[in-house]
């Protein structure tokens, strides 16, 4: 049976498939400078990120492959978050590869590194684009395995190799389940093409199997968007791995885990949603409570942005809930500028750095606005951005989401989200009250600024701020693009 | 055979694999039991594309037994990894990281 492959639709995946083979090619060739390949991932996913949007404006839409790979609003949009997240991660990763290895002595291998950032970036665009849930298995795991090797990318650091395992050993866990919810919906409905079992749904199909199959997708969906009480993993990978990577994943991952959640439940079973609708208001209220008030307590920089990062997942989860066209473009709004504002964050918490490592203890912190008073202004957008401070970009997100789920009517939701928000502010508030506010213990020691983490962190402080000012930018993109 | 019973066999080594997951402390046992949940998906797969009379099920299996394949690759390399820092790949004792 001849298949009509339509190559046109697969245009961003192929420019990153071709850069990733490229990147491949270079790291053999001993003469090159390294750097090069991180320039070089930075314009490949640039040029799929202008394809991405060219396709977006075009409505250049459809399905190919037998209809298991669909190109639509909804899947350019989400590529553009992960395009736009992975060129952020590239860019702030070409200082800090070399940074390190300057002070070790010897130089760090670089072309795995952004291999894997392009293998990792490739299957979340498989991810957000596949309509079989197989291809959303195949893209899952081409994610995942790359995101466990670079956990563990700095193998000489004891912390990155535990930080490594652990999230092997918890992500194949979940994947497994994952696996066998997609068995047993194949069986429910005797095929795994998501609109034939909307169709199956539709026709007033609910055995045991499908609805057993759904659960065991929302604990895989679960465990790989870290939302509570699936959420372990998170702070102990974020501490350990390489901090680029931390970012990384904080990001893109969890945005691709949420295209495929929202593919599968908003529009898949758009009818059983009488089933699923409680257990995610339920899961989006723990996650909230649970990520924030676990951040409180949190006296290294980076666990607290792993538990606020997963507060961050339960606000997306209040658009899931809400279910309706809004919540969806709401919650693709909110993921959009919440790895903005993340992959912000985390910059300038290694541009903060001292002269021997990354500062890490909240405390020492202190002074930092007077020492570095630049990078206490960026850092500060960021978590005013994280906290959700009109005008900027993570107000908007909260702002639409929390709309949508009025609209909706879970009223409740919206009051837990708002009180969330107040405690979140509280942690957030407390670093910049730190450094602008605390006399530091001794004399402030800071380091250079490397250059590419500089544009990175600015860029991001203008993307914030540009969509907190102009939300209509995206925002009519995205509700254009909605399921 | 009625599939019930492939069924039932096939969610009895889940159910083995996630309680292996959960009790046992050894990286490496704790990797064949995901291993095992894996192959209990298979399983079912199999038996409910033959209960059918596709064939697509089957080729699932050969998608998911690469990946299987590709994860205990990246698998078995990280907890080398861990081993040669730490001596042990008990996952009590690999807890630098905590709070």
């Amino acid at each position: 049976m001849p298949i009509d492959i339509n190559w046109q639709l697969l245009m961003p995946e192929l420019v990153i498939a071709s850069t990733l083979l490229l990147v491949l090619v270079f790291d053999m060739v001993d003469a090159l400078s390294k750097t090069v390949l991180g320039w070089l991932t930075l314009v490949g996913t640039g040029i799929a990120l202008w394809v991405s949007v060219a396709m977006r404006l075009d409505n250049t839409y459809g399905t190919t492959f037998g209809g298991m790979f669909a190109v639509d609003g909804f899947s350019l949009f989400f590529n553009i978050i992960f395009l736009v997240s992975t060129m952020l991660v590239s860019l702030i990763s070409i200082n800090y590869l070399r940074g390190n290895s300057a002070e070790r002595g010897r130089e760090r291998r670089q072309g795995p590194y952004y291999l894997l950032i392009l293998l990792a970036t490739l299957g979340m665009m498989l991810m957000a684009a596949g309509n079989e849930l197989i291809v959303v298995f195949l893209g899952l795991e081409l994610m995942s395995l790359s995101l466990y090797v670079l956990a563990g990318y700095f193998r000489e650091h004891s912390v990155s190799s535990e930080a490594g395992m652990k999230y092997l050993l918890l992500g194949a866990f979940a994947s497994a389940f994952f696996l066998y919810g997609i068995a047993l919906l194949y069986g429910g409905t005797g095929t795994t093409s998501l609109p034939e079992i909307a169709a199956a749904v539709a026709s007033g199909s609910s055995s045991p199997l499908l609805l057993a199959g759904m659960f065991l997708l929302i604990v895989g969906f679960g465990f790989k968007v870290a939302i509570v009480p699936f959420h372990q993993w998170a702070p102990d990978v974020y501490d350990g791995a390489p901090t680029t990577v931390a970012a990384f994943i904080s990001a893109g991952p969890k945005a691709a885990g949420f295209a495929a959640f929202l593919r599968i439940f908003t529009e898949t079973f758009q009818n059983l949603q009488p089933e699923w609708s409680g257990v995610v208001i339920l899961l989006a209220m723990l996650t909230m409570t649970g990520g924030n008030i676990l951040a409180i307590a949190q006296t290294n920089i980076k666990r607290m942005l792993a538990y606020s990062s997963i507060a961050h997942a339960g606000y997306v989860l209040i658009g899931v809930a809400a279910a309706n066209q809004e919540g969806v473009s709401s919650a693709m709004l909110y993921l959009l500028v919440y790895c903005i504002m993340n992959i912000g964050a985390f910059t300038a918490v290694i541009l903060a750095r001292t002269s021997t490592g990354e500062r890490l203890a909240l405390s020492a912190y202190a002074g930092l606005g007077f020492r570095k008073p630049l990078l206490a202004l960026f850092l500060t957008v960021m978590l005013l951005s994280l906290a959700g401070f009109p005008p900027t970009a993570g107000f908007v997100g909260k702002f639409y989401v929390f709309k949508s789920a009025v609209q909706a009517g879970h009223f409740w939701l919206v009051a837990i989200g708002a009180v969330n928000t107040a405690i979140s502010a509280f942690y957030y508030l407390r670093v910049v009250v730190t450094m602008y506010m605390r006399e530091p213990a001794g004399e402030v020691d800071v380091a250079p600024y490397p250059r590419t983490l500089l544009v990175g962190l600015v860029l991001a402080a203008i993307g914030v701020l540009l969509i907190g000012i102009l939300p209509s930018l995206v925002l009519n993109s995205a509700q254009n693009s909605a399921l | 055979m009625g599939l019930e019973y492939y069924l039932m066999l096939s969610a009895l080594l889940f159910t083995t694999g996630v309680v292996g997951v959960l009790v046992r402390r050894n990286a490496i046992i704790i990797f064949m039991c995901i291993e095992l949940m894996l192959n209990a998906a298979n399983l079912a797969f199999v038996a409910i594309s033959r209960s059918l009379g596709q064939t697509e099920g089957q080729v699932f299996v050969f998608f998911v037994m690469t990946v299987a394949a590709a994860e205990v690759a990246i698998g078995l390399a990280i907890i080398v990894s861990v081993f040669k820092h730490r001596q042990t790949i008990n996952v009590d004792e690999v807890n630098s990281l905590k709070g």
